[in-house]
């Protein structure tokens, strides 16, 4: 199944400078720009849990799962909008580009629109792993934590998603769709 | 000959019983040629299109002298074009609308605004990093002597038109015209190894400068083949120009599409796809009115063949006439 899925799609519709700057968020080698299989086991593999991505097929993991990732990121954005359904995967990506549209039209030119980006990604890594957890627990509970939070901290450190990898390959995936968009028109 | 005023055919066009192709009026049902259009008059319009002081900037008055003079709906279409192009500002846009002006005596309009053109296009094309580039690599004194060339060419032209030497004449518009031609081809050799339609890092607007270049020379080399009277070599020269412009005009607007934004692949969210399809889109109605008049310059000289009427003798009784355009019927 995921081999048709989405990102495939979208992979085998992109030209090779769209793979090739894709190559380059995943730090991926030049030599992978025409492998989509290889992409896309890339960036399944920062968008999941490491542990998790150790049961699970190099292409298993699901678009959407990403997505809901990315939208979790945004929405401790400013740029958070609540209304989305979060089953279906066309509309959560409609509605990630209305808030990359958003993000772009308020910080106005491409190296802030990154920064703004990468920044959606640091918050959800911090707000889910030590931040989340210990406001439960409150004050008290936090102090005496401390030595499983910071545990918690490392471990997690080294096992989460690379989340602004994987944001950022959302966003170009996006893009890739936003020129398809474009090319359809010019064929009217 | 029989002229009549463009009103007569204007409400059948506004109908759609008639329709324009380049410069020819066709019936839309038939495809029956009605006529062809042509500008008349030494005062001609085109004579009140004003080269802006600085070609770069974003001011309107470029605009507000366009909108002045335009009254016509071959050059108010060609108008709006370039100004949703945002390049009626640009230098190279007004050379094109002036260009493709239907008259040769547009054309010795032309030659008057080289002089100006000639310092405004270089600081125009300065600017731009890429065209900068191309210049140096083609060094930048040869640049400045074959521009020189080419305005020599164009006066020459403009004075073809009103000497009464008949054997001078013939020697200027011989001159002018291989002047013309080889610049043709020099230009069409940058646009055909710059493949200046799909280079992402050339600004479109540049691309429409170089374009504009090669279209001035190819009128230039028309216009001058057509005074010298030999309506056959005309025919036969114009044969290649129409399959040359038919090629450089014909735009693959994907590929096009792809080439810019593939050039800011590296960056995010950096292509505004709303604009550039409008921008390819307007590039290509551009590209095709220039190739439809050019395609229909045939018809004219056939037209005089068939008349037996001398091209100078044809062009001097328009001179006579009061500004505008006319509608010049078929046999």
């Amino acid at each position: 199944m995921p081999k048709n899925d989405t990102i495939f799609k979208r992979l085998e519709q992109s030209t090779q400078a769209e793979r090739k700057s894709i190559c380059e968020i995943l730090k991926l080698d030049d030599k992978y720009t025409n492998n989509i299989e290889k992409i896309s086991a890339e960036f399944r593999s920062v968008s999941g849990h490491t542990v998790a991505n150790v049961f699970r097929d190099p292409h298993e993991y699901k678009y959407l799962d990403i997505l809901k990732d990315t939208w979790s990121g945004v929405k401790n954005s400013n740029y958070f909008n609540p209304k989305v359904d979060l089953s279906k995967e066309m509309l959560l990506e409609n509605r990630l580009e209305v808030v990359f549209d958003s993000i772009l039209k308020n910080t106005k030119n491409t190296k802030k629109f990154k920064d703004e980006i990468s920044s959606c990604g640091s918050i959800y890594t911090v707000t889910d792993v030590v931040v989340g957890p210990a406001g439960v627990a409150g004050v008290l509970t936090k102090l005496i934590s401390l030595p499983i939070t910071v545990a918690t901290t490392v471990v997690g450190s080294v096992t989460a998603p690379s989340y602004r990898k994987s944001f950022f390959v959302v966003v170009k995936l996006i893009e890739i769709k936003r020129r398809l968009r474009a090319e359809e028109k010019l064929k009217d | 000959m029989e002229f009549s005023i463009p009103n007569e055919f204007i409400a059948k066009m506004a109908s759609g019983e008639y329709i324009r192709y380049g410069t020819l009026i066709k019936d839309s049902l038939s495809g029956k040629i009605i006529g062809h259009v042509k500008e008349v008059g030494m005062d001609s319009l085109l004579k009140d299109f004003k080269i802006p002081t600085n070609p770069l900037s974003a001011g309107t008055e470029a605009i507000k002298v366009v909108s002045g003079v335009v009254q016509n709906f071959q050059l108010k279409e060609m108008k709006q074009l370039l100004e949703s192009m945002q390049l009626v500002n640009n230098i190279g846009a007004l050379a094109s609308v002036a260009t493709l002006g239907v008259s040769v005596i547009g054309f010795a309009v032309v030659t008057k605004k080289l002089n100006q053109l000639e310092e405004k296009l270089d600081v125009a094309l300065e600017k731009v990093d890429r065209v900068l580039e191309i210049v140096q690599n083609l060094n930048m004194k040869q640049e400045v002597l074959e521009f020189a060339e080419v305005k020599t060419a164009s006066e020459q032209l403009h004075n073809a038109l009103f000497t009464e030497d008949s054997i001078r004449r013939k020697d200027l518009l011989t001159q002018a015209n291989v002047t013309f031609h080889k610049y043709k081809n020099y230009y069409l050799k940058i646009a055909q190894d710059k493949s200046i339609w799909y280079d992402g890092q050339l600004p479109l607007e540049v691309a429409h400068e170089l374009y504009a270049r090669y279209i001035t020379c190819v009128m230039g080399q028309l216009y001058s083949e057509f005074l010298l009277g030999d309506l056959s070599c005309f025919r036969e020269s114009w044969k290649v120009i129409n399959r040359e412009v038919a090629d450089i005009s014909n735009i693959d607007k994907i590929k096009m599409l792809r080439s810019k934004s593939d050039e800011k692949s590296f960056e995010l969210f950096a292509t505004n796809y709303d604009d550039l399809v409008i921008q390819i889109n307007n590039t290509q109605k551009i590209l095709l009115e220039t190739n439809h008049r050019i395609e229909s310059m045939d018809y004219e000289a056939q037209y005089l063949l068939k008349s037996k009427i001398e091209p100078f003798e044809y062009l001097k009784e328009l001179q006579k006439m009061d500004n505008g355009l006319v509608l010049i019927k078929a046999n």
